[in-house]
């Protein structure tokens, strides 16, 4: 009993906390529509900037906490809220979320920065451990002053909201902020006022969160317990403030009341990971259960960009220089560099798996290096594993492969009769093979342990990885089929989170007891064994690409020129063009007749395959990877960086994939070298430099998306693109030669191997500026683009130029008015038209 | 004759907000039948009940004389019930022949047995509805009114027996509309029953055989377009308060 009243009183302080988080959440959301992924790190953030006023300057309580709550959280909000997020208005959905994740990444680099060593000691909670008797059981104060401060705010919050001037204008805001500003009214500064409000209760629940924590606080530990509100905002639909308290509440007893029960029932160690779960896989069951309104953004983004088809020979040209790239730097380039430049491969293959979803399929996912550690898991389970007693650790793989199989019998047993028999023929098929599955392991004797047992990578076991990887994508998409944009997205980022607690991080074996057979321990899956996977390179074609890093990277460029070949086709195909459709249309799709559920499972099927192959080819970089690897915060840079670089291009998942590998830490270390080499210089080179690359260089450059929404590596790209135009092309060909007669001069050793690559990459920087000098037809200027655009008909949505007679005329015609209701020198709209 | 589509007793509530009141109407086998009345009288709402991107409160949808209520759009569609948005829905990333082209090549997904050649279907249907010239542009570089002709065209490669048009004609010149016009009745003498929903009143009147009036989510008249002329329930909906 006394415990049970403890359990309740943390669990509704817990709770208490998370409403406070998830409140700001739904305000901010409310007011702009932009659901700030970086909430958490708002509310991290905060949290360490007390403990370094409170413990490490040693200032009042109080006073650190107003100069953090009051002052600092909500200038931080405002400018947030001018400089970043009024951009986003009228931006692609993908724009909307990735610009917030790119200040989720900013907040955390910049605490690594600065708090990052030593690590901070353990907050010290209010009023220490002083604790108060109610009845039979303590209660520490701390927990009081929780309960009591979150009803006030959440009071005063609804006074805010209701009661006010401004929470009027907030509210109204939601709805219309044209019609809110007609009225009189200031959206702009409401916005900005809820902005604040949400900065400033993101940072009050980081504050108190990290005193509950017993042991020293960690950035992401921390960001993500913040993230843990997402589900209560969710559980309020973003609008209600009321479901979005009660949601809170029951996370909170969620969490304290399995803390309580595991404790006393702990015997399935493989279930420890669960407690930490329990939000995310609550924000998931919320996010499928509930019905969604319309997002806004899906109305709003009628500006949706285009993303140009490629044209099927400059592809081959680009696969083929992509890989004739790689061969030539193989004389030029040390051990180092080779590993960056690999694992920048590597990420963009996985990256072309989001080139598919989202580019093409306009489907969103956060998380693809969650599907990365999948392909290596499964790879190691199927392919490459390590010697055990067949008994103990039967693969896993084996028996969801025998379900599959199960399944796809069923299914066929299923044609042969009616509809109604053929689901649950499936599902009796798949049970019967499963059985059969662990049947057969019980009875499998000596040492093995997944279907083969290498040493090397093989080609068979990549083939696996891919069909198996494509299987389950499927299946984790299947309840994921009615959600999309924002949804869909957090959809897959509690899902990350999830696999990291429970599969990543899993030490344990799970044991089965079948009963009346074998010994009570019959068979065990070791999912993720010791918290490494290893991934030995294979040896195809006669070449060891164990023995040459080189080797290996130069196998990976192919691999991605094969892929990204691959996508083009796909692109250019039927099936490409309904993944267009329904990004642009679902509903216009469902009137042609189009079933959306086979399209999107065979999307996101064919997008965890590649990503699957990716992350063995990745853990193949460096022979081993561990849950780090697969950690949602390493996924999110390379999402931001495909986005920066291009989502809707093969091209952009190279270049986003280098730039995630390697181009940031490549930066870091120049400058580390730097300021070894001009010791004088080091505050600039090291302290500055070198830690902006390495800790918030990523982020940075995503959230220049906000005012350029194209991302500022596409529009470099443009500057290219009239190369390869008729024009351009023996401009092009004459820098080739040139180049290829410069690399020789490296072969001759007449030049080092640094000058060589600073002037290439000069050169090839400058090419669009030398390309204009000489022949300045290859560009068109401004204005004559200008011209061009206004050579288009006015739409009757709105004109940006002066209104002509010939336009009235037509609106007149087009609005069904008698010609002398509107003329020329009437027309009320004319100045503002000019505007 | 027996309708080919016919909308019972339907009644779509938002909130408090009825919009569409108690509608029953026939549409029958190889005409054009018209639905007017003013903004926001309901008329897009029972569009989308029709083809079941909304389920009414009560009602029921009959196609072919088979209850389709509870049918998702896209088997709707696959029974030969194709339409066209108010609201622009076209594919924008892609170009205005892909647009018509994609619609075939999703019939040949679904419709196996009896596969077409998807581009030349859509050079045909380009063809029928007068794009050719702009067949190459992008679908946000060509103005509404052609922008809807689209919409038809992706309507037509369903081969569709019932279309319905939602406001096709709105954004389109005077001679464009007599050109439409002509259009759907060329639609019509193919076989396909056209139900359309427009503004202009010339249009509805020069093509439809029978129009509903809608004002307020009820049907307050009906008839042929001389009827509904000189009716004065309509006159009143129109021009009254």
């Amino acid at each position: 009993m006394d415990e049970l009243v403890l359990t309740t009183v943390i669990g509704l302080s817990l709770g208490s906390i998370y409403a406070i988080a998830s409140t700001g959440l739904v305000v901010t959301y409310a007011t702009s529509g932009i659901f700030n992924f970086a909430h958490g790190a708002v509310g991290m953030f905060a949290a360490f900037l007390y403990w370094q006023f409170r413990w490490g300057w040693n200032w009042p309580a109080p006073l650190a906490a107003i100069m953090v709550v009051v002052v600092i959280c909500p200038i931080f909000g405002i400018l947030l809220e001018r400089f970043v997020i009024r951009g986003l208005r009228n931006t692609m959905e993908i724009t909307k979320i990735v610009v917030p994740i790119s200040l989720l990444l900013l907040l955390t680099g910049g605490a690594s920065w600065i708090w990052g060593s030593p690590e901070p000691e353990t907050m010290r909670r209010f009023w220490g451990n002083a604790r108060i008797a109610v009845g039979e059981v303590f209660i520490s104060w701390h927990n009081i002053i929780v309960l009591i401060v979150s009803v006030v705010l959440a009071a005063g919050l609804l006074v805010l909201l209701y009661l006010t001037r401004l929470g009027v204008t907030m509210r109204a805001v939601v709805d219309n902020p044209e019609l809110t500003q007609i009225n009189g009214a200031r959206p702009n500064w409401a916005s900005a006022m809820s902005w604040a409000i949400g900065s400033s209760l993101a940072g009050i629940a980081g504050v108190l969160l990290s005193s509950l924590q017993s042991s020293a606080i960690s950035i992401f530990v921390l960001t993500l317990i913040v993230v843990n509100a997402y589900a209560a905002a969710i559980f309020g639909r973003l609008r209600s403030l009321t479901l979005t308290f009660v949601g809170s509440i029951v996370i909170g007893l969620a969490v304290s009341y399995w803390n309580w029960v595991s404790e006393v029932g702990s015997k399935w160690s493989w279930l420890s990971g669960f407690r930490v779960s329990i939000p995310v896989v609550l924000l998931f069951v919320v996010l499928l259960i509930l019905p969604h309104e319309r997002l806004r953004g899906a109305v709003v983004s009628r500006v949706k960009e285009r993303f140009a088809v490629p044209a099927l020979s400059r592809s081959l040209i680009w696969a083929v220089g992509i890989v004739v790239f790689f061969l030539a730097a193989v004389p030029l380039i040390q051990s180092y560099p080779t590993l960056l430049l690999s694992e920048g491969l590597a990420f963009g293959i996985i990256a072309l798996s989001l080139v598919l979803l989202t580019g093409y399929a306009g489907e969103i996912n956060l998380a693809p290096l969650t599907f990365a550690g999948i392909g290596a898991i499964v790879a190691q389970q199927f392919d490459v594993g390590l010697t055990t007693p067949a008994r103990t650790d039967f693969s896993l793989a084996g028996i969801i492969f025998l379900a599959i199989v199960g399944a796809v019998v069923g299914w066929a047993i299923g044609l042969l009769f009616r509809k109604a028999y053929g689901r649950i023929a499936v599902f009796v098929s798949a049970a019967v093979f499963m059985g059969l599955g662990v049947v057969s392991a019980l009875w499998l004797e000596g040492e093995a342990s997944g279907i083969v047992s290498e040493e090397r990578l093989s080609l068979t076991g990549i083939l696996v990885v891919a069909v198996v990887c494509a299987l389950i994508g499927a299946i984790i998409a299947l309840p994921a089929l009615r959600l999309r944009g924002l949804y869909l997205g957090l959809a897959t980022f509690a899902f990350a989170v999830f696999m990291t607690n429970m599969v990543f991080k899993q030490r344990s074996t799970l044991q089965l007891n079948i009963p009346w057979v074998g010994d009570g321990e019959d068979f065990g899956i070791n999912l993720f064994t010791g918290g490494v996977v290893f991934v030995p390179r294979p040896s195809w074609l006669g070449i060891d690409f164990k023995e040459s890093g080189k080797a290996y990277m130069v196998l990976l460029a192919v691999v991605f020129a094969i892929i990204g070949l691959g996508l083009v086709l796909l692109r250019r195909s039927a099936f490409g063009r309904q993944l267009a459709a329904m990004k642009d249309s679902p509903a216009a799709c469902a009137t042609l007749g189009l079933s959306i559920v086979r399209l999107k499972l065979s999307v996101f099927a064919l997008s965890s395959a590649i990503a699957g192959v990716g992350g063995v080819l990745y853990v193949g970089v460096e022979g081993t990877a561990n849950e780090d690897n697969f950690f949602i915060f390493a996924s999110l840079p390379i999402v931001l960086l495909l986005v920066v670089a291009g989502i809707g291009y093969v091209s952009g998942a190279f270049a986003g994939g280098i730039l995630a590998g390697m181009f940031f830490l490549m930066m870091s270390d120049v400058f580390s070298k730097l300021s070894t080499d001009y010791s004088s210089f080091e505050w600039l080179f090291n302290d500055v430099i070198k830690n902006f690359f390495f800790f918030v260089g990523a982020a940075f450059a995503a959230i220049t998306l906000a005012s350029n929404p194209g991302g500022f590596l596409n529009d470099m790209f443009d500057n290219y693109r009239p190369l390869a135009t008729r024009k351009g092309l023996p401009l092009l060909g004459v820098w080739f030669v040139l180049q290829g007669g410069f690399y020789w001069f490296v072969n001759l050793q007449w030049v080092g191997m640094w000058t060589f690559m600073l002037i290439s990459l000069g050169v090839a920087l400058l090419l669009p500026v030398i390309a204009k000098a000489i022949v300045p037809s290859l560009y068109v200027d401004e204005e004559t683009l200008q011209k061009r655009k206004t050579a288009t008909p006015p739409e009757l949505v709105g004109l940006d130029r002066d209104f002509t007679a010939e336009d009235v005329t037509e609106m007149n015609t087009a609005l069904h008015m008698p010609a002398d209701v509107m003329d020329a020198d009437r027309a009320i709209g004319a100045d503002r038209g000019a505007e | 004759m027996m309708p080919i589509l016919e909308v019972s007793d339907v009644t779509v509530d938002f909130g408090g907000n009825r919009a569409v009141d108690n509608v029953s109407l026939p549409v029958e086998l190889g005409s054009l039948t018209g639905l007017i009345g003013p903004n926001g009288a309901g008329k897009t709402t029972l569009f989308n009940v029709v083809n079941g991107l909304l389920s009414p409160s009560a009602g029921k949808v009959a196609f072919e004389g088979k209850d389709i209520t509870k049918r998702k759009p896209h088997q709707r569609a696959r029974m030969g019930l194709a339409r066209t948005f108010q609201r622009l829905e076209l594919f924008t990333s892609l170009s205005v022949r892909e647009n018509i082209q994609v619609a075939g090549e999703i019939r040949n997904s679904w419709n196996v047995d009896r596969r077409v050649d998807a581009a030349a279907e859509a050079e045909r249907v380009i063809d029928l509805i007068g794009l050719g010239e702009v067949a190459d542009a992008e679908v946000s570089e060509i103005p509404t009114g052609q922008a809807r002709i689209v919409e038809l065209g992706r309507a037509l490669m369903t081969q569709p027996k019932v279309l319905l048009l939602d406001e096709p004609a709105s954004g389109q010149t005077e001679d464009e509309t007599v050109v439409f016009g002509e259009l759907l009745k060329k639609l019509a003498a193919e076989g396909i029953t056209i139900f359309l929903v427009e503004h202009d009143m010339a249009l509805v009147m020069s093509v439809c055989e029978i129009i509903h009036v809608l004002d307020f989510g009820r049907i307050i008249a009906k008839g042929t377009p001389e009827e509904i002329q000189t009716n004065s329930a309509v006159l009143e909906a129109y021009l009254g308060s």
